[in-house]
């Protein structure tokens, strides 16, 4: 086991070093950099100078050639956790992204925890049911949650608690919190928001782990293992747990590899639509004006952790599943 | 008309410890009812082992399973009783009980425990074997973990697990299967139940692990004063452990008695079939094995009145086979010349770190084969006998050694030397029957493209000629025309192999490797493909280079012999030198594991 952890480690090293190069690539794949964007809007605002912005291009490295560039940026995110500069809003992209990051986290494991405690039971009593009522709604809702996209779901939950319930939406906290202390209240108001975009983001998800839970389950069911432990005296719920669930729980452990990509990247839109303080907006920004610093790092750190998201469900799933270890 | 005695054993005046009446176990499918059970009397005795003994598909299991009423759906007891006797005198009808039931629930594992056929799948695949243990003790009975722990351990060593205490801590695919069925002995044995059922222990074993099972079952049933009953399709078996014996045939059981008196004078037919069609290892070479369809009158099994066990055969004998004639082989005219041969598999070492050492699953292989004779290599699972067939394929690449095929009408080849478009070539000459027929055909195929996909790609032939030629083979596989466009889902696992032996047999092949061809089967259906294999040998004349554990197979079919022991050939001499005046001690104590079917013959025991 230790190997296997060690052995895991390692590989992360190039894979992060291919993940840094291919944001950068990335970044600069479109024409034209900051600058370009700053002068076009300059230029509407009336205003043409170009020895600025010369001097500009030059104090950021921007005319150099691409390795560079890349090299200068990797060397300070190692050497000093500097991620450089952010162009629009001219400070540090580290004083932008931490808040925004451990929102972003807080939510996707929110979301994890969401995902798990309403696909585990009803994947199981979908499976062990089959084909009854129960399960018939089970597969209604599934595919309901597949299908509705996740914007549209945001909408739909926001206009009915706002209407119907009067409460303040959009933001994790209501206005008046905003800039206040941590109190009771405060946390209170949190969970009064906080619920809507984990349910939002957490639906899908849900409705498609069900459905591979209910699969896995169905094909270990009927395994000759099964009737042993019915055979050895166990209880259906006892043995139900202890066998079956266990083999099929595999995908479940996944689940944390692929949470938190969705969350960064895939739930932009819903971040947007619900003012969410999460990273997705200020990358979508920092795409959309070229500020290839803040979208470099941003892409960058949320790769990483997606790596590390892998590598611990990996682990996990060899500590739950003695098989995958030796292979 | 005789009456038939329920048991005539000096414990017979003591209540059974199960008494089966009536009992109907029932298949509720969308084709319609499948009576698995049918009308079943039977008494379990404790301290003694029954054998319940009948083909796939008689219901010898579902009657077992219906005991411990632990028959998965759409399978339901539709009537009669199973009346349980507990320790304390008391009677209850295990029949009547409810679904998972507290009682039912108290007598499973407890009082009737139960082992499986395939240990790997009857395991929790990711669950520690002693933390299965330990599972069934702390179920029914107040114990700590760390009292329930020692037992499992003592449990362990007393089934024969060498370092119990080691292996307490190992997962169900890290032990070998002998090992796992001991595993799931250990665990049966685990409550001191009054009744063990052993639903076909050592079907999926070696002969040598067999005996060694079925050795511990005996042992442990003397300890224990236990009642054991054995489901199984193997006369030899039966003929080693049983006491009493009831054979079953189509959901009823057709024929019981004690082992002597079934084995001696057997009153039904279909008794009487099943032990003419008993593999024997001693004796003269039949020239055609037995297959029990053919020694009955056709149709005979299939009117319900001749189930029953005072069924008479009026007018008819059950059919007596002739010996084979003895067949020369022209040793100057050989097929193939295996010289040196050896195929290592490096272990150990890991990511960074070079292979500490090498397993030799082939070392040092030398042998000829003759044209025209079937060719035999035994050896137990592990011997490296798969590698050498492998390797002469040149589907695995030797370390080092020579393998020429000699071709009718081409020139000889050096197949370890062979370049891609040479084996292409080769393969069309040389073909292999694999073991299982289940995954060994392209479920998405149809017959027509299995069968002739080989054939397309060699003579390029339209498709109407191609329906042609497949439509031949099938015939001679014993198959019939019309499969031609089915898929393989459609067969039964006899039929299966019949495809597999047709797509061999598809581009006129000279050698023909078959790979534990028949070890899959049932007892019948592997005669059948025997009798197929030999008529086909005769009639495109065939090599056959037979690869098997089984040594009733070996006996059957095989001309010369060589015995695999540890990546060795440790033998190599013709199968009557074999069976008569074995020389390595491995093929002796091989030879001294095959039960014989025959109880006056039972080891010491």
């Amino acid at each position: 086991m230790k190997g296997f952890i060690l052995r895991r480690i390692l590989y992360m090293i190039p894979t992060l070093f291919l993940v840094s190069i291919v944001t950068f690539v990335i970044i600069q794949l479109p024409p034209g950099d900051y600058l370009d964007v700053l002068m076009t809007e300059l230029g509407e605002a009336g205003v043409e100078d170009s020895s600025t912005m010369d001097a500009l291009r030059e104090q950021y490295g921007l005319g150099q050639p691409i390795y560079v560039q890349y090299f200068k940026w990797m060397k300070a995110i190692l050497l000093h956790g500097d991620f450089g500069l952010s162009f629009e809003k001219n400070r540090p992209v580290t004083d932008l992204i931490w808040n925004r990051l451990g929102w972003t986290f807080g939510i996707s494991i929110m979301t994890l925890l969401f995902i798990w405690i309403t696909a585990l039971p009803i994947g199981i009593y979908s499976a062990v049911r089959k084909y009854s009522a129960g399960d018939y709604i089970a597969t209604f809702f599934g595919f309901i949650g597949l299908a509705v996209p996740n914007f549209l779901l945001a909408l739909v939950m926001m206009y009915i608690s706002f209407k119907y319930f009067g409460q303040s939406v959009g933001g994790l906290v209501s206005p008046e919190y905003l800039d206040a202390p941590w109190t009771w209240d405060k946390y209170v108001d949190l969970f009064k928001h906080i619920w809507m975009p984990i349910v939002v983001v957490g639906t899908s998800g849900a409705a498609a782990l069900i459905r591979i839970m209910r699969a896995n389950l169905l094909d270990e069911l009927y395994r000759p293992y099964v009737v042993t432990a019915r055979a050895k005296g166990m209880s259906e719920f006892q043995l139900l747990l202890r066998y079956p669930v266990r083999v099929a729980l595999n995908p479940f452990v996944s689940t944390i590899g692929w949470i938190l990509p969705t969350l960064v990247s895939g739930e932009i839109i819903v971040a947007v639509v619900m003012n969410l303080p999460t990273t997705g907006p200020l990358l979508l920004r920092a795409l959309l004006v070229q500020d290839m610093y803040l979208a470099g790092s941003l892409i960058l750190i949320v790769s990483m952790l997606t790596v590390v998201g892998t590598l611990i469900s990996d682990l996990l799933l060899a500590w739950i599943d003695p098989r995958i270890r030796y292979q | 008309m005789q009456q038939i005695p329920m048991h005539n054993n000096p414990q017979s005046d003591t209540a059974p410890l199960v008494k089966i009446r009536g009992l109907k176990t029932q298949f509720f499918t969308e084709d319609g009812i499948v009576k698995a059970v049918d009308d079943v009397d039977l008494d379990i005795h404790s301290n003694r082992t029954l054998c319940i003994l009948g083909e796939s598909g008689s219901g010898k299991s579902i009657m077992a399973r219906s005991i411990l009423r632990i028959v998965d759906n759409p399978g339901r007891i539709v009537e009669g009783s199973i009346h349980y006797r507990s320790a304390d005198g008391r009677e209850v009808d295990l029949a009547k009980e409810r679904h998972g039931s507290r009682l039912l629930r108290d007598v499973r594992g407890q009082d009737i425990s139960m082992i499986f056929q395939e240990p790997m799948s009857s395991l929790g695949p990711i669950t520690k074997i002693g933390q299965q243990i330990v599972e069934t003790i702390r179920l029914h009975r107040n114990v700590t973990k760390a009292e329930a722990k020692a037992e499992a351990i003592h449990l362990l060593d007393r089934v024969g697990i060498p370092r119990p205490a080691e292996r307490f801590e190992a997962y169900p695919f890290e032990l070998s299967g002998g090992m796992r069925q001991r595993a799931m002995i250990a665990m049966a044995l685990s409550c001191q139940p009054r009744l063990l059922i052993a639903d076909e222990p050592t079907t999926a074993l070696d002969v040598t692990t067999q005996a060694q099972i079925l050795d511990l079952i005996a042992e442990l049933k003397q300890e224990r004063q236990m009642g054991v009953m054995l489901i199984t399709h193997d006369m030899g078996v039966v003929a080693e452990v049983a006491e009493d014996v009831a054979v079953m045939y189509s959901g009823k059981i057709v024929e019981r008695g004690d082992v002597y008196s079934v084995f001696e004078n057997p009153k039904h037919p279909y008794t009487k079939a099943l032990l003419a069609s008993a593999p024997r290892l001693g004796g003269i070479r039949r020239r055609r094995l037995p297959d029990i369809r053919e020694l009955l009158p056709p149709g005979y099994m299939n009117n319900p009145a001749n189930l029953s066990p005072d069924a008479r055969l009026e007018g008819h004998k059950v059919a007596e086979i002739a010996p084979a004639e003895p067949k020369t082989h022209n040793e100057e005219d050989r097929i193939l010349e295996v010289k040196n041969l050896n195929v290592h598999f490096p272990i150990g070492g890991g990511v960074f770190s070079k292979s500490t050492d090498v397993v030799k699953a082939c070392d040092e292989i030398s042998f000829d084969v003759y044209r025209g004779e079937t060719f035999g290599i035994v050896g137990e699972s592990g011997s490296g006998k798969t590698s050498l067939s492998r390797a002469i394929m040149r589907i695995l690449d030797p370390t080092s050694g020579e393998v020429l095929f000699h071709r009718k009408a081409k020139p000889t080849v050096d197949l370890t030397q062979a370049n891609k478009s040479e084996l292409r070539d080769v393969w069309r000459d040389m073909r292999m029957v694999f073991q299982d027929p289940q995954s060994s055909l392209n479920p998405r195929l149809r017959v027509i493209d299995l069968v002739g996909q080989c054939l397309q790609k060699a003579e390029s032939l339209g498709r109407r000629d191609l329906q042609a030629r497949v439509s031949d083979l099938l015939v001679q596989a014993g198959l019939k025309t019309e499969f031609l466009l089915r898929y393989p889902g459609a067969f039964s696992g006899g039929q299966r192999q019949r495809l597999g032996i047709a797509r061999a047999l598809a581009t006129n092949p000279e050698l023909v490797i078959a790979d534990e061809a028949v070890s899959a089967l049932d007892v019948s259906i592997q005669a059948q493909m025997l009798n197929l294999l030999q008529d086909l040998q005769d009639e495109f004349d065939l090599t056959y280079l037979f690869i098997t554990h089984d040594l009733s197979v070996v006996k059957h079919i095989c001309d010369r012999v060589a015995v695999m022991y540890q990546g060795k050939i440790v033998e190599l001499t013709t199968r009557d030198e074999l069976f008569a005046n074995p020389k390595h001690p491995y093929t002796k104590k091989l030879l001294a594991a095959v039960p014989n079917p025959d109880p006056r013959m039972r080891k010491a025991s």
